[in-house]
């Protein structure tokens, strides 16, 4: 920040001319300016004069002498050498000076503390210039520098974006700048009313990215990083940040892996490579690397920027964590100026987005009908539609789900003295579920504070706490829980008896064969509560011991502390009962701290610019789990774990550490040619003394095409930079000891009582080592016609190797877990590709962002088994066909989809074709593509029939604005992978156990010979329909608009008085419009976070859309 | 920049290296957390306390076997049961190498014999045995366990690999088959061994206590492993030595009902404790009626239905096979008032269960009945059995041994040679006593493959309930036994096994 301009101008009792000729006059009467300019002063000096032929220099030295006056003038000002008749007795010294100056080309000003100053009279004139800075959608930009163009003269705005500068005659122009915004230099002319609209810097090149250990200006970086910034971010309504990231950033792949409210995502970068170990991005949080990729407690209105580096020459710096790159959050700072507050109030309404279509009661009992009798069973009673249970149709997804109603308050406030800036939150959030009895609450508190102490330290605070509270249902799976349950249970029961209160059936006989339960038991009478509380900060210290070099010590800490309760209660409804009551309990507790060193150097010699860093840093975890259930209350007030008499209990407490050493070096000539290096060691508790340590070393150069001389005469070319990086990452995250043989619990009882066994647990590998990631990344970052348009693009080859895989070994090995061994390597290519256009500018304006990744993932070695031949790792196995659907190959992506090719049904004429195949298959059983052609049904028969990772995937943002309204669009899409439909595996395969889909009612019969197989129930059929095939197999290409806002601010001369600065409403839809082909409920709906189990659908919470009214203002 | 500063920049840079170096040592200990809730195996094993938890750990796998996979299988797999679930396969012998249950009993009988080895390698490593007696007592258990294993794997699989050290990586695991004789040296070995090494009683101080087996105990598991390879005189012998150490129970129920556990009519038992489903057994969960909420998985051979609707291999037997008047019957066997599910038509009451080691007390079903695995009775029958091979006596100590368990738990008149005339009618009779008397204890079906007689006596059944002929035992699984010579039914070897140890060798023959 600058100082006040009056310090910076000490008024010397004498010598005054001596100052004057150093410096030009023009720049001292700017400083001066904004002095205070007093006639009262001066009204009680007189003077005494009575000179002839005298040069104005010398009368004024004689007013000098007389008086406690100084004069300030130019040597330079020749008229100063004029020689004049004055003759004053006792006259008041203004009157005197208007005498001297009537006629002269020079004026005088004189100021409060004694000082008179002589200039051209164009140059002392001033005049006011007053204005509103605002963003682009029309918000007040408090804290924005105006600078009267050239010199250092200035002020900033205040919290309504208003300002006002007294501006010297003949300044030309004012200059506006604001931290992520493009600069404005605005000529002043004859106005004295300057309103500006900020627009955000599309190039930035001037602007700090957050990277490892310290920040970069984005023109000097030389690897591939990514940054989104506030306005970005709080674009959306949303809940989480992963939201806010997703589709936004090129190379970074953000799907909803279900589960609840709180949100459950995972985040890749630049594809995925471990198998074992984790694919999640390392979180730094204000310099905190997190314990887990889990920061959802983080408010995202707190957030100043999120910086994702994504290869290796960005990420070396974190070395053993970063081969699945970083993302490098900051939380809001303070800045200089009035406190400022800004309340956000966001409402909104949310819903399910789609529903799935199930049989109306007619249509199941006519598949009833229909298998019974291809089943040889009994059809009797479901022959007669009359019945009063056909007349009912109960629509469960409709019982259990609701409009779900959100609030979102937050107050930020932000402000600072001269050396303290300070920034803080308050937020509250509660959000209904869209499932009945499922909600979650959301505190959330934060502070940051910075103090510049001296020249020479500086301390900084960032802390914030939250806590969080939800009910939450059931996770998906494959049977009658969650969300499944509303389509599995056919429709003929009632949920609710003539009381109101839930009702089910009391018998197992027709026509209550099957799934009859209510579902709205498991839904509504359980308690289940988690509670999240976090404490995450850091202070840090920086002491600038020489210009350029500033030693810091940072200390950071995260704490995170879960709870949960769950309790299921005692009831006996219909054939539905529970005896007795079970209680669980459960508690963790992650403590995790860091303590890092840095020095970091940053000096310009001539065109050689140094930037270094080297440092050091501990890091610790320190996890523990709790969880104790136990059983037996008969009573539901007693619902606690002390009213119980059956208990359970199970523990673990494991502390892990990281020891490390970097160094990093940026090096770059006159702006033009740059040079990184950068260094990791790391020591790790994860591994065993001889691999305890690794060296992650990365370098990266890059060329400012655009700054060579025979580009410069291009104008339309701001810049073109070429960047080419190559370096080594690691991921250690493969699970703490595995390197030793543990000793695993075995117990045994003897005289009924039971006895302390141990048994060895696996085999120990003491050579266990990281795996690492070697990467080769080139970019061409593009900018033109003065930040109009910006564009990157990048290329990368990412290979895993070492990666931990667990090999099969004999079972006479008798230890349950595979060894596991650094033997595997994957590749991940890929081209990203970032667009941002200022298509219209001016009163209507527009705006356009977009980006695109492609990513191909390949298999290159998983190791061999015994024979020799290439592993095959299958992945998690779906239920009722007990097969996988994914299968992990060399030569192939990870988690392929692998499975039979469905083929329609068997028609009739085909009886002899289908026996062949087949023995009992007949005209309207499932038809299977003879992929070997050896005219039989096999495993031969199975292939790779799709990816579950997107080949492409991206988003486009349009934003226009007229006055002040503002409308944007946000696009978002992924392409060419497939995602497997467990939902329809069990629910579409005409099996009238469980209620069916809509799209069952077309089953094949003679009669209608349609390709969905025949009704069954039990048998031959019904176990061909369970196969997993790409029947259940979906394209899961979409294009979804995520997003769509307006937004009005209000008039400026409609807001009366002084408390409110601005007002601004917006109205969002989200989710409102997904066009796909999938027929599931969503298609990134990819419930496994396991590599080897990717794109597998098991119904997780469903996805709502959202529309929402937000009010924000600023006092 | 002034040489004042430069010194001083040396200055501070060296503040910053001692501080570097202070917080490097300082922080060793963060590199080497200490392990909560698990230690090292190898560290465990140093003394004498951390041994015993290792030697505990052996018997563990006792505990899921015996409630459940191996009893099932077998029982089904002999003319005890029949079921009407899924588990056909097993009844029918009507599966393949890759049936699941096989591959449990393979991995958990070589997990066991992993944790004796790991105790065999480690017990000279402890530094503090407080006796002599204890180490024995340590090896002693670990032999016996290992042979036990050893023996289950030798008669369901044959010749499988050899593994007698603890297993450091692949390769140790991946051995070939041994030949079915190899085994039998390394069980006999093991076995003589701890004879001489166990106790013939325990104390009950930590490590002793009672439950573990005595010299006794082994010596009746080796008497087991002579009959199984016809060493009649040794089987006699090593059974001799069991008989006048123990005595049968008054009361046959009190083996099977908690209420005399490790008494003197037992010698070797799985051990069910505790109140958690990790040490108790949930075998009656298989065992109940449907009707009750349990499984019913095994389900009594019975003829009532004539082989019209009992199930695919019920046929005339087990039901039947009791005298009237056993009192043996009415332990092993039930059969509540409940609706017949499997035939209707039938009568309320006319489906029997099996009764042996039902605990309904916990709502959960968890038991802590023990599960009986060599009794004294076995000490006896086995004696009779190999003496009346060795030569036919007429009222000699066979007779007399043969009628203890039939007058002492069946309630029965003792049998004279009046009753059994010669060899061929005493080995009817002892065939006999030994299915009513071991009725559910996984004895019949290794009886029935010793005595070469499994194929016929399951065929016979099968042609019962499929009376059209296509249900075939599959005699193309038989070998002839090297020891014995006799047709001996082999499972399958896992699969998965000639997928993962290359070295393995051939899979059982009619497998491929």
């Amino acid at each position: 920040m600058k100082k006040k301009l009056p310090n910076l101008i000490p008024i010397p009792k004498s010598g005054i001319i001596k100052i004057v000729r150093t410096m030009k006059l023009a720049l001292i009467i700017v400083f001066l300016s904004v002095l205070q300019v007093s006639a009262n002063v001066y009204s009680q000096v007189t003077v005494n004069l009575d000179v002839q032929d005298k040069p104005i220099r010398e009368v004024l030295k004689t007013i000098e002498q007389q008086s406690q006056v100084r004069f300030f003038y130019s040597d330079d000002l020749l008229v100063m050498s004029e020689l004049i008749d004055v003759k004053a007795d006792n006259k008041n010294i203004i009157g005197v000076l208007d005498d001297i100056f009537s006629k002269s080309p020079l004026t005088y000003k004189a100021y409060d503390n004694n000082l008179i100053v002589i200039a051209p009279r164009d140059l002392l004139q001033q005049k006011k210039v007053t204005g509103t800075v605002t963003a682009k959608d029309g918000t007040p930009l408090p804290g924005v520098n105006v600078v009267v163009t050239g010199t250092t003269m200035g002020t900033l705005t205040d919290a309504a974006g208003k300002y006002s500068i007294e501006v010297p005659q003949g300044s030309k122009s004012l200059t506006f700048s604001f931290i992520g915004m493009e600069a404005q230099e605005i000529t002043i002319g004859t106005l004295t009313e300057i309103n500006v609209t900020m627009l955000e810097s599309a190039v930035g090149l001037e602007e700090v990215v957050v990277v490892g250990y310290g920040t970069i200006k984005k023109k000097d970086i030389t690897g591939s990083v990514a940054s989104l910034g506030r306005e970005e971010i709080e674009s959306r309504p949303i809940l989480t940040f992963e939201d806010a990231l997703k589709g936004r950033i090129s190379g970074v792949q953000v799907r909803q892996t279900g589960g609840d409210l709180a949100g459950d995502f995972s985040i890749s970068i630049r594809g995925v490579g471990s198998v074992n170990g984790t694919n999640d991005p390392l979180i730094v949080v204000d310099g905190v690397p997190l314990f887990s990729s889990d920061f959802s407690t983080i408010n995202p209105k707190d957030i100043q920027s999120m910086d994702v580096l994504k290869d290796a020459s960005a990420t070396a710096i974190y070395g053993a964590r970063a081969a699945n790159g970083v993302i490098m959050i900051t939380t809001k700072q303070g800045r200089k100026g009035e406190l400022r507050l800004t309340l956000d109030v966001d409402l909104g309404f949310e819903q399910i987005s789609k529903m799935y279509e199930v049989m109306s009661t007619e249509q199941q009992r006519l598949l009833f009908v229909e298998a019974f009798t291809n089943s040889g069973r009994s059809t009797a009673v479901y022959d007669d539609p009359t019945n009063p249970i056909w007349q009912i149709d109960t629509d469960w997804q409709e019982e259990g789900t609701q409009t779900a109603f959100r609030q979102n308050y937050n107050l930020g406030f932000g402000g600072g003295s001269e050396n303290t800036n300070y920034s803080g939150s308050f937020s509250y959030l509660n959000r209904e579920g869209t499932l009945k009895s499922t909600d979650f609450q959301q505190y959330s508190l934060r502070l940051n504070v910075s103090s510049q102490f001296n020249k020479y330290l500086k301390l900084s605070t960032n802390l914030t706490g939250s806590h969080q509270e939800e009910n939450y249902a059931d996770a998906d799976s494959w049977g009658a829980v969650g969300y499944r349950g509303f389509l599995q249970n056919h429709s003929y029961t009632e949920p609710y008896d003539e009381n109101g209160e839930l009702t089910a059936v009391n018998t197992t006989a027709a026509p209550y064969f099957g799934s009859n339960s209510n579902p709205l038991i498991d839904l509504l009478l359980p308690t289940k509560t988690r509670n999240v509380n976090r404490i995450l900060g850091n202070t840090k210290l920086d002491v600038t011991l020489l210009d350029g070099l500033v030693l810091s010590g940072n200390f950071g800490g995260d704490i995170v502390l879960r709870d949960g309760y769950a309790y299921n209660p005692v009831y006996s409804i219909g054939r539905f009962s529970r005896d007795q009551g079970d209680v669980t309990v459960n508690a963790a507790q992650q403590v995790n701290w860091v303590g890092d060193i840095t020095l970091d150097y940053d000096k310009q010699f001539g065109a050689h610019n140094i930037k270094a860093l080297a440092g050091f840093s501990v890091q610790q975890y320190k996890q523990t789990n709790t969880n104790t259930s136990g059983a037996g209350t008969i009573d539901n007030q007693l619902n606690q774990l002390s009213n119980q008499t059956d208990f359970g209990a199970t523990g673990t407490d494991v502390t892990s550490g990281l020891v490390s050493y970097f160094g990093r070096a940026i090096y770059n000539y006159g702006d033009k040619y740059y040079l990184t290096g950068t260094v990791r060691y790391d020591g790790s508790s994860r591994f065993g003394a001889d691999n305890r340590y690794g060296v992650f070393p990365s370098g990266s150069v890059a060329w400012r095409i655009s700054e060579e001389s025979f580009l410069q005469s291009i104008d339309i070319l701001d810049d073109l930079k070429l960047r080419v990086g190559y370096g080594l990452t690691g991921n250690q995250d493969i699970g703490d000891f595995a390197f030793i043989t543990k000793a695993g619990s075995a117990q045994y009882v003897f005289g009924n009582s039971v006895v302390v066994g141990n048994a060895p647990e696996n085999i120990g590998n003491p050579n266990l080592k990281w795996e690492s990631n070697v990467q080769f990344g080139v970019g061409i970052d593009l900018s033109l016609f003065k930040g109009r348009i910006y564009s990157s693009i990048d290329y990368y080859d990412k290979q895993s190797q070492d990666l931990l895989i667990s090999t099969p070994i004999p079972l006479t090995a008798g230890v349950s877990v595979n060894p596991i061994v650094n033997l595997g390597s994957f590749q991940n290519t890929g081209v990203e590709f970032a667009l941002n256009t200022r298509n219209i500018e001016g009163d209507f304006s527009w705006t356009t962002s977009f980006n695109i990744s492609f990513n191909k993932n390949k298999v290159i070695d998983i190791g061999t088994n015994s024979l020799g031949e290439p592993l095959e790792i299958p992945g998690e196995q779906i239920p009722l066909a007990w097969a996988p659907a994914n299968l992990t190959r060399a030569g192939q992506e990870a988690a392929g989809f692998y499975m039979y090719t469905w083929d329609g049904v068997w028609q009739l004429g085909e009886e002899a074709e289908a026996a062949a195949w087949d023995g009992p298959a007949q005209p309207g059983d499932p038809k299977y593509v003879d992929l070997n052609g050896n005219g039989i049904f096999d495993a031969g028969d199975k292939s790779f029939v799709g990816t579950p990772q997107p080949k492409y995937f991206g988003g486009m943002d349009n934003t226009f604005s007229y006055k002040n309204l503002s409308l944007s669009v946000f696009l978002e899409f992924a392409g060419g992978y497939k995602v497997y439909n467990t939902a329809r595996n069990l629910l579409a395969r005409s099996v009238p156990f469980v209620h069916n889909f809509a799209e069952v009612a077309d089953f094949w019969t003679p009669e209608n010979p349609s390709n969905v197989s025949r009704p069954s129930q039990g048998g031959y059929t019904t176990s061909q329909t369970n196969i997993v095939s790409t029947r259940w197999l979906e394209d899961g290409s979409y294009l979804k608009i995520k997003n769509i806002r307006l937004s009005y601010l209000l008039p400026a001369e409609s807001i009366k008085g002084d408390f409110i600065n601005s007002a601004k409403f917006t109205l969002t839809a989200s989710n409102f419009f997904t066009f796909t082909k999938y027929t599931g409920l969503d298609p990134e709906a990819s419930s496994r976070n396991d590599l080897l189990s990717q794109g597998l659908d098991f119904t997780p919470y469903p996805p709502t859309k959202l529309i929402s009214l937000a009010i924000q203002v600023n006092f | 920049m002034n040489n004042n500063i430069n010194i001083e920049k040396m200055k501070n840079i060296k503040y910053i290296i001692i501080l570097s170096l202070f917080l490097t040592f300082g922080c060793e200990n963060i590199l080497e957390p200490p392990i909560q809730g698990a230690v090292a195996l190898d560290d465990l094993l140093l003394t004498e306390s951390g041994i015993i938890t290792a030697v505990n750990g052996i018997y563990e796998q006792l505990l899921d076997q015996y409630q459940n996979v191996i009893v099932i299988d077998l029982e089904l797999a002999s003319d005890n049961a029949f079921t009407w679930r899924a588990e056909t396969q097993y009844d029918i012998y009507n599966f393949d190498a890759t049936l699941s249950n096989f591959q449990d009993i393979w991995t958990s009988h070589y997990t066991g014999i992993t944790r004796a080895n790991t105790v065999l390698d480690a017990l000279e490593s402890v530094e503090d045995y407080s006796s002599e007696e204890m180490k024995d007592a340590i090896e002693g258990q670990a032999k016996f366990l290992r042979a036990f294993y050893y023996f289950n794997l030798v008669r369901m699989f044959g010749g499988v690999p050899i593994i007698e050290h603890k297993v450091m990586g692949r390769e140790d695991a991946e051995q070939p088959r041994a030949s079915i004789e190899e085994v039998y040296v390394l069980i006999k070995s093991d076995l003589d061994d701890a004879i001489t090494l166990l106790p013939t009683e325990y104390t009950g101080a930590s490590g002793m206590e009672v439950g573990r087996p005595t010299t006794y105990a082994a010596s009746a598991l080796k008497a087991m492993v002579l009959l199984e390879l016809e060493e009649w005189g040794n089987a006699a012998q090593a059974a001799d030595a069991v008989i006048g150490n123990g005595a049968l129970l008054a009361n046959y129920a009190d083996y099977f009902n908690g209420s005399n556990e490790n008494s003197e009519g037992s010698l070797f038992e799985v051990q069910y404790g505790g109140t958690e489903g990790g040490t108790t057994s949930q075998i009656s969960r298989y065992i109940k009626p449907p009707d009750f909420a349990g499984l019913g998985h095994p389900i009594p051979t019975d003829d009532i239905y004539n082989g019209g609707g009992g199930g695919l291999s019920s046929g005339n037997s087990f039901v039947q096979c009791f005298e009237p008047g056993d009192l043996r019957k009415s332990v092993t066997i039930a059969n509540p008032d409940i609706p017949n599910f499997i035939d209707p038509t039938q009568l309320d009451g006319t489906m029997y269960f099996m009764n042996k080691f039902w605990n309904d007390v916990d709502p959960n079903l968890l038991s802590t009945y023990n599960f009986t695995l060599i009794r004294y009775a076995d000490a006896l029958l086995i004696r009779a059995e190999a003496l009346n091979e060795v030569g036919y006596v007429a009222d000699g100590e066979a007779f007399d041994l043969l009628n203890e368990t039939r007058t002492t738990h069946g309630g029965l008149v003792a049998l004279t040679s009046a009753d059994l005339a010669d060899q061929a009618a005493f080995r009817t009779a002892i065939r006999q006593e030994r299915r009513v008397e071991f009725g559910f204890e996984v004895k019949r079906y290794f009886d029935l493959n010793r005595w070469g007689i499994l194929e016929e006596t399951i065929q016979a059944q099968m042609d019962i309930s499929d009376p059209t002929g296509e249900t075939v035992f599959p005699s193309e699984n038989l070998i002839s036994h090297p020891i014995t010579g006799k047709d001996y039914f082999l499972y399958p070897v896992p699969n998965i096994e000639f997928i993962n140890n290359a070295e393995l060798g051939d899979q059982n023959p009619g497998y491929n």
